[in-house]
């Protein structure tokens, strides 16, 4: 001991002056190997990392755009946010993310017996829901289809209920119809398996939702139409949304409730695209579902519609756009990328404030408008055939965006019909019956 | 930065190694440690680096006073102060914020919680720090002359942020002289990707799960299945994460020619609380041990007294921790639970028959489980929640209990396999049943040769998409 304590400062000492060592065995050629193959291919990753033009802006399996590089500033700097950027940005870019994002969601499917899932919400929506489009109780994942799940809120439906109220009293002169879309698993699960992940019974939930609905609203039944054809593509397995097969069924609903004869899905020309994965897969990337596909019958008067969109000074602009889109792939004509993420945007070119289609044949005054969330897209391209003129107006952005209120703007086009269509769970989205409400003021 | 990082992985980590192996002498290479193991720290927050410095300063000081004082009197008033200042700096910054909101809430008084950033890895470097001053004091280490060295010794980004706690008197001696060599860069390779697999692949995910099934306004609903899985694999979480990081410090320390100590040794796999703590981070308990429970006295100083000594350790066990009252609890846990087994639990575990030693087992993994519990929920009310869910409140088995084994199954037998020695039991008795056979050899060799790279690949991907990569000790 006393002999080390003695030892100056070794830092500049020479190995062969060094301290008796640990023993240390010989090398061996499985040593040497291992050695170059695993620096080597951390040197290729450390190359391929700075290989910056082959970093992506997007990430189409995950749907969003990738973290760009961080601005500097001197207090993120001091704060050390600015490195922990860089270090987000540099994993969230790194070239090949996406394909090694699939692989990992292939080898995750071997962690278990994953044919059923259940996936609940991680959080309570917030209060303010400003950034949350919309709310749902979890997902239930069964043979390659994500269910989404709905909890019936009385508060909430009779909410919603009051808007609709409120809607008849807003504008006396039209007919107002509601329809609540239920989800899929309503119609592709059986009681006990829904009472099991703890959902509502959507036909209980509807009709208490239209029993707080006053008689002058018309309510429009589509969940027996859709339980009727339950065998067919109503729902995509891999988005929340409905197929133009069940909007199709609803409009059948919609027809019967007007009185009018629905037309047959023959009638109109059929298009298939083919690899859609959507929203839900977004939700659940690391889960294998079902591919989809689009299906989208084109109406046969026009096919041609004017929508009414922000442009990027934030100013409305009228652009001139197909109803259905036939064409998927880099959509120069709408500045829409149809990605798999996205081909449910070929009905109606999705969302956008207000949707105008005029049928320039017909001239018997009839004009029907349809308030609606996203499940109205593909329900919408139905009715162009019977009315003269279809407006659509989506309820997160048509009073913002138009600067004018749903019943003046009834009252300026002459409409006569006003139908509301919403999945049931728009309806238990305080935010988005504010944004109903707000239409109506 | 976490050592889990693609950043790190395939940027610094590879600088930093391509650098110390460009140079040959131990001087270049510490200078390229000491660079990178402060532009490591720095990367959580520069003005940090500065607090990291100063505490190494002023125990740099300490130690070349103690170097040249030789009055007893002098010397222990030099170890006090500086002790107490480096405890108090240690407890400012951890602390304070705890101090303040339970002053308030017995007093009741208004006044904001202050926001006092916790630098990284202060617990750990602290600890290394204080461990240097008494070293020296005691004369079991030589004074360091020069301050860079011992600014290495504290940053050293290996193990500064989540340990192992290495003495000084353990590492100066290689810190100084060293030679890296082949056979311990492959060894620090496999230790490192075995580390690496361990926190990407299975804590990370166990920590998913755990999220999901314990997330706070959810579990008043849980069902007993739910709360029983998610706090089971949080267990395995906290034991995979941490001892990964240790296993990623060891094997990054053998690719530099430095020997950490062993700080996990399947403490899963204890057969009582005692055993359970020798193999649960050792570095923290063996500091304790010597730096805390010997200076009091020990178990020499009588029954009473011993009992005292432990109650001193585990209280300052939990606050080392983290600075909110449920390490405290859990600290003084296994308190009781150590103080029963030592007073009252001689003769039992003293019995060999195979049922009993079964049942001892299941009696630590039963108990150190329930202490995650404490451990994990910092709200009280929510392990008030979580135990009347655990009696089937909201019943025993549902749909998302099911649901959860069913989808997780293989990888929880293999999270429950990795925490067991199990793997290298199987491979030790493979390699001995085949060591003369040549075509043994070879397909040893290889598999030994590919591991490391198809672990790091693995964990590649495990990381490239996974926005849950936490870091569990910010609170140590």
């Amino acid at each position: 001991m006393k002999t080390e304590f003695e030892k100056p400062s070794l830092s500049q000492a020479t190995p062969t002056e060094q301290v008796p060592s640990r023993p240390q065995r010989g090398w061996t050629m499985t040593d040497l190997c291992k050695v170059l193959a695993f620096f080597i291919t951390l040197a290729a990753a450390f190359v391929v990392g700075l290989l910056l033009f082959l970093r992506p802006a997007v990430s189409e399996v995950e749907g969003r755009e990738l973290t760009a590089f961080p601005e500097f500033t001197w207090e993120r700097f001091a704060d050390g946010t600015y490195f922990a950027d860089i270090t987000t940005w540099y994993a969230d870019t790194y070239p090949g993310r996406d394909r090694m994002i699939s692989m990992q969601h292939r080898l995750k499917e071997l962690y278990g017996i994953r044919q059923e899932q259940l996936i609940k919400p991680p959080t309570t929506p917030p209060e303010d829901e400003g950034n949350v489009e919309r709310w749902s109780d979890g997902l239930y994942i069964k043979g390659g289809s994500a269910f989404e799940i709905y909890i019936y809120d009385d508060e909430k439906a009779s909410r919603y209920a009051e808007v609709l109220n409120l809607a008849r009293e807003r504008m006396p002169n039209v007919t107002v119809y509601s329809m609540v879309v239920p989800l899929s698993y309503s119609v592709y699960m059986n009681r006990k398996e829904w009472e099991s992940i703890g959902a509502s019974d959507a036909a209980d939930s509807i009709a208490r939702i239209y029993g707080k609905m006053g008689q002058g609203v018309h309510t429009v039944s589509v969940l027996p139409e859709l339980m009727a054809h339950q065998k067919d593509y109503l729902y995509f397995h891999t988005d929340h949304h409905w197929t133009a097969r069940g909007a199709y069924q609803a409009y059948r609903a919609l027809c019967r409730e007007m009185g009018i004869a629905p037309k047959e899905l023959e009638d109109w020309e059929h298009l298939t695209f083919t690899g859609f994965f959507g929203s839900q897969q977004s939700k659940v990337p690391d889960v294998a579902l079902k591919e989809d596909y689009v299906e989208a019958w084109v109406p046969s008067a026009t096919n041609r519609m004017t929508v009414y969109t922000w442009d990027g000074d934030q100013k409305i602009v009228a652009d001139d756009w197909p109803i259905i889109r036939k064409e998927t792939g880099n959509g120069a004509e709408i500045g829409c990328y149809y990605g798999p993420r996205w081909k449910y945007n070929c009905f109606i070119a999705g969302d956008h404030p207000l949707t105008v289609i005029e049928k320039p044949r017909l001239q018997d005054g009839s004009k029907i408008l349809v308030v609606k969330d996203s499940y109205g897209n593909a329900f919408s391209p139905f009715l162009v055939d019977q009315f003269q003129t279809v407006y659509v107006a989506d309820i997160r952005s048509f009073v913002g965006r138009m600067g004018i209120s749903l019943p003046e703007y009834v009252e300026r086009e002459g409409i006569t019909q006003v139908v509301f269509v919403n999945n049931i769970n728009t309806v238990s989205t305080p935010w988005l019956v504010g944004c109903m409400e707000g239409l109506l003021q | 930065m976490v050592f889990s990082a693609l950043f790190f992985l395939f940027f610094f980590f590879v600088l930093c190694m391509a650098l110390v192996y460009v140079h040959k002498s131990l001087r270049g290479q510490n200078a390229v440690l000491l660079l990178f193991s402060l532009i490591f720290y720095a990367w959580s927050g520069p003005m940090l680096l500065l607090l990291l410095c100063g505490m190494t300063f002023l125990c740099w000081l300490s130690g070349r006073i103690l170097g040249r004082v030789t009055s007893p009197a002098h010397r222990r008033l030099v170890l006090a102060g500086t002790v107490t200042l480096c405890v108090l700096i240690f407890c400012f910054f951890k602390y304070t914020g705890l101090l303040v909101s339970t002053l308030q809430t017995i007093f009741r008084f208004e006044s904001a919680v202050p926001d006092i950033v916790l630098p990284v890895g202060i617990s750990f470097y602290t600890f290394q720090l204080l461990s240097y001053v008494i070293d020296v004091y005691r004369g079991q280490t030589p004074p360091q002359k020069n301050y860079l060295m011992l600014l290495l010794y504290a940053a050293l980004f290996h193990q500064c942020v989540a340990g192992p706690i290495v003495r000084y008197s353990d590492i100066c001696a290689e810190l100084q002289c060293r030679t890296v060599s082949l056979s311990n860069i492959s060894a620090g390779i496999t230790r490192f990707s075995l580390g690496l697999a361990k926190k990407a692949i299975l804590a990370n995910y166990c920590g998913t799960l755990v999220a999901s099934a314990l997330a706070a306004d959810k579990l008043a609903g849980a069902s007993a299945g739910t709360v029983l899985l998610g706090t089971v694999f949080y267990m395995l979480q906290i034991y995979l994460d941490f001892s990964a990081y240790s296993d990623m410090a060891i094997g990054m320390g053998l690719m530099c020619g430095l020997h950490y100590c062993e700080n996990f040794r399947y403490p899963y796999c204890a057969d009582s609380i005692t055993d359970f703590w020798r193999r649960w981070h050792i570095s923290l308990s063996t500091f304790f041990r010597d730096y805390v429970y010997i200076p009091l006295g020990g178990n020499r100083k009588g029954r009473l007294r011993q009992v005292f000594n432990m109650f001193v350790v585990w209280l300052l066990t939990g606050f080392w921790h983290g600075a909110s009252w449920n390490y405290v609890l859990w600290g003084l846990y296994y308190f009781v639970l150590l103080t029963a087994e030592k007073l009252l639990l001689r003769k039992p575990y003293a019995a060999v028959a195979l049922w009993r030693k079964i049942l001892r087992r299941c009696f630590v993994l039963v108990a150190v489980w329930f202490g995650w519990m404490i451990f994990y929920f910092e709200d009280l009310s929510l392990l008030g929640t979580a135990v009347s869910c655990l009696f089937g409140r909201n019943g025993f088995w549902d749909m998302t209990s099911r649901l959860t084994l069913l989808n997780n199954l293989f990888f929880l037998l293999v999270a429950v396999a990795a925490c067991t020695p199990i793997v290298p039991t199987i491979a030790r008795r493979l390699h001995r049943a085949g060591e003369r056979a040549v075509l043994w050899q070879g397909v040893a060799g290889t598999v030994s040769a590919v591991m490391p790279v198809a672990l790091l690949f693995l964990s590649f991907l495990a990381l490239v998409g996974n926005t849950y990569n936490p870091f569990l000790y910010f609170q140590f």
